[in-house]
This record gives structure tokens, C-alpha cells and sequence, in this order.
């Protein structure tokens, strides 16, 4: 009985020093993996938003109704034509962040190159800003708009210190209301981190049409 | 068993207050501005502002100015606009310059807008975008803090509270 009490009691403390050595790594270790994808109606735009948030960065695109982008557009002084093609895309506005504190020194970085638009089996990449310029090039867009569009989309490659961030529209070559999966790719401190946001929509083209006279 | 019993829950409650801790952690950051590596020297421009005045960058040598790259059509350029005119009021007594450099739009539509946003401090006009070329901006809104020697020392990319104490005290800092 003795021994089997003192065996007992040894794997009592086996057992004791194995579960406070699994929750000691799992109160280390989880915050910094904590990371969840918000979804929701976007106060301010009243449309759908996809949110990524670790303890580092925060991600977030809210749909564009291709209305909107027509109107941003020709405001920006947009031939029709130019304003067609751009609104045929499937545009988010995108804002990413540092969200990190201060004193933790992380740096975030990314390139938009690296990301995958995942859409029916198939890869495709986001329309970069470079990506544009290509196309203006060949259209003979005037410079006031090349600037317009350049600043407007959200930069290629960014390199974020906490508390930095950038607001951007993003290009996602796929067709109104497109059902796809983003890969997004960064590096924290040099070290890659990737998820994959599942289920993002692309804006419908709503018309609405205006009020009838009574 | 209880003593057992006793340790997991200690364990537990460390674990939920630890979570809890995290929970609470205030992102805010306490040190708003970063410091550029090598403080290389501020390219040199001349832009005219709203009124038709001539600035030029290299002419403000021996004092500290704010140099921020901006548009109308950037939300957290405007979010950022009304803090930075309360900056303005508080450094312009001790001789700080703040120049807002719009990207590419023309005095029309920027006169405009101050209608929304009026500033106190000047508004000048890169239209052809080639001054904001010269810098390493590759977001809206963008904005460096140039020391009395002409160098850059310090970056923020996005907006930020321009009457933090804290990014207050750094700037006016750099005139010693």
C-alpha cells in the first residue's frame, strides 16, 4: 500500500509539474498567438468589413459599392472610360496598422506581391499601384490623375513602427459580388506571419434608382 | 486531492488574470514619434501656398519644421488636420514651422476644402506630386520632423495627436 501510495504521490507530482508546465507555456504563449477575424457592418461606410487583429497588427477592408468608386473617381477628374474600368473591379478600402505598443519595437512590413486572392481554385494577386501605372501608361492618363490614383490605393510596401498606418483602397481583379479567400503575408521583426480571411465578398453593383415623382 | 485541487485553481486564476491583463493592455502609444536612422538631410524644395508665398525648406534653417505630406480625399489627413492647427498655436511662439504639403491637387479645390478644415498654418501645393518624390512617403498622410541643421530626425506614418505632451516635447526638444 505504501508503495503504491509513494508511486501514487509520484505521479501526482509528475502529473502537477507537467500541467503547471502546460499552463506556464500557455499563459506565455497565447497572447502573442491571439489573433481573430472581425467581421461586420462598418459604421461609418454602412457596408461589410473583414477585420484581422493580433496583438501587432490590425487589418481591415470594408467594401467599396463600384457607385462609390465611379464618383471618387470621376471627382478625380477621370475620363468615363477610366472610370468604367476602374469600377468594374472589386474594391475594398483597406487600412492596415501597428498596433503594437510603443515599447514592444515591433516593426511590421509586407508587400502586397506576396498576397493571394483564392477564387474558385485558382491564385491570383492584388492590382497594385505599379500595376495601374502600366495601364495608364498605355491609356495616356494625364498626371493629375496618375497622382490621384497612386496616392489613393493602398501602398504596394509599407514598413510600419507601432502606432504607424495607412489608409488605401485595395484592387481585387475579380467580378462584383465574387465569394473569395485573401492570403495575407507579413513579417513581424523579420519573421513571416501569414492567415488566410475566408469568405470576403465583393461589393455588388447596386443601383439605385432615383425617387419617382408623385 | 484538495491540495491538488487547490494548486490548479491558483494556476487558473493566474492564467485568467494574466488573459485579463492582456485584455486590458493600452495599445495607445507612448512615444509617438520615430526616430529616423542616420538623420539624413532634408531634401530641399520651394513650393508656393494658398496665398501665392514662396516657401522654401532650406530658408527655415536654424529652426525646426513639420513637414507633412497630405491630400483632401485622405480621411486621416482631415482626421488629423484640426490637432495639428492646435500644435501649430502652441509652436509657432517658440519657432517651429508647420508646412502641409497637398499631393497633386490644384489651389481651387484646396481653397475649397478649408471652407471644412480651416488651418492657420501654411498649405502648399505639390501638384506635379515631384517634391513628395523626393522623400520616402509611400502613404497618406506622411509627415517628418526637420531639426534647426536641416536634418530629418523623426517619421510618422498615419495621423497622430499632434497635442500629445509627450511628441510636443520632443519637437521642441530638437531646438536645443
Amino acid at each position: 500500500m505504501e508503495t503504491s501510495g509513494r508511486y501514487s504521490r509520484d505521479e501526482s507530482n509528475f502529473d502537477m509539474k507537467k500541467l503547471i508546465g502546460i499552463l506556464l507555456l500557455l499563459m506565455f504563449t497565447l497572447p502573442a498567438a491571439r489573433a481573430e477575424l472581425v467581421t461586420g457592418t462598418d459604421q461609418q461606410a454602412q457596408l461589410p468589413f473583414w477585420e484581422w487583429h493580433t496583438p501587432v497588427l490590425s487589418v481591415r477592408f470594408v467594401q467599396r459599392l463600384p457607385d462609390q468608386s465611379r464618383a471618387y473617381f470621376a471627382g478625380r477628374g477621370f475620363e468615363p472610360d477610366e472610370v468604367k474600368l476602374i469600377a468594374e473591379h472589386c474594391i475594398f478600402q483597406s487600412v492596415f496598422k501597428n498596433v503594437a505598443p510603443a515599447d514592444t519595437k515591433q516593426v511590421i512590413e509586407y508587400d502586397l506581391d506576396e498576397w493571394a486572392i483564392l477564387y474558385k481554385g485558382q491564385q491570383v494577386s492584388l492590382k497594385t499601384r505599379e500595376d495601374w501605372q502600366a495601364i495608364w501608361e498605355t491609356r495616356k492618363v494625364k498626371p493629375a490623375q496618375k497622382i490621384a490614383f497612386e496616392w489613393s490605393l493602398l501602398p504596394t510596401r509599407q514598413r510600419y513602427q507601432p502606432a504607424d498606418y495607412n489608409w488605401g483602397m485595395s484592387v481585387f481583379p475579380l467580378k462584383h459580388g465574387s465569394l473569395f479567400d485573401l492570403r495575407l503575408k507579413w513579417k513581424v521583426n523579420g519573421k513571416v506571419q501569414q492567415t488566410t480571411i475566408k469568405n470576403m465578398q465583393c461589393a455588388k453593383d447596386v443601383y439605385i434608382a432615383p425617387a419617382t415623382e408623385q | 486531492m484538495m491540495k491538488r485541487f487547490k494548486h490548479i485553481l491558483y494556476i487558473t486564476i493566474l492564467i485568467g488574470l494574466t488573459q485579463l491583463g492582456y485584455a486590458e493592455t493600452d495599445n495607445t502609444n507612448s512615444e509617438p514619434l520615430h526616430i529616423v536612422k542616420d538623420k539624413p538631410l532634408a531634401a530641399d524644395f520651394t513650393l508656393y501656398d494658398l496665398d501665392e508665398k514662396l516657401h522654401k525648406l532650406s530658408e527655415y534653417r536654424g529652426r525646426v519644421v513639420i513637414v507633412n505630406f497630405w491630400a483632401t480625399w485622405c480621411p486621416p489627413c482631415r482626421f488629423e488636420l484640426p490637432s495639428m492647427d492646435q500644435a501649430y498655436q502652441m509652436l509657432k511662439q517658440k519657432g517651429v514651422v508647420m508646412l502641409a504639403i497637398n499631393v497633386g491637387e490644384d489651389a481651387d479645390t484646396v481653397f475649397n476644402f478649408t471652407a471644412d478644415y480651416p488651418v492657420t498654418f501654411p498649405l502648399l501645393l505639390d501638384k506635379d506630386a515631384k517634391v513628395i518624390k523626393q522623400y520616402p512617403v509611400v502613404g497618406l498622410p506622411t509627415s517628418y520632423i526637420i531639426d534647426p541643421q536641416g536634418h530629418i530626425v523623426y517619421r510618422v506614418i498615419g495621423t497622430r495627436d499632434w497635442t500629445d505632451k509627450k511628441l510636443l516635447k520632443s519637437i521642441l526638444d530638437l531646438k536645443l
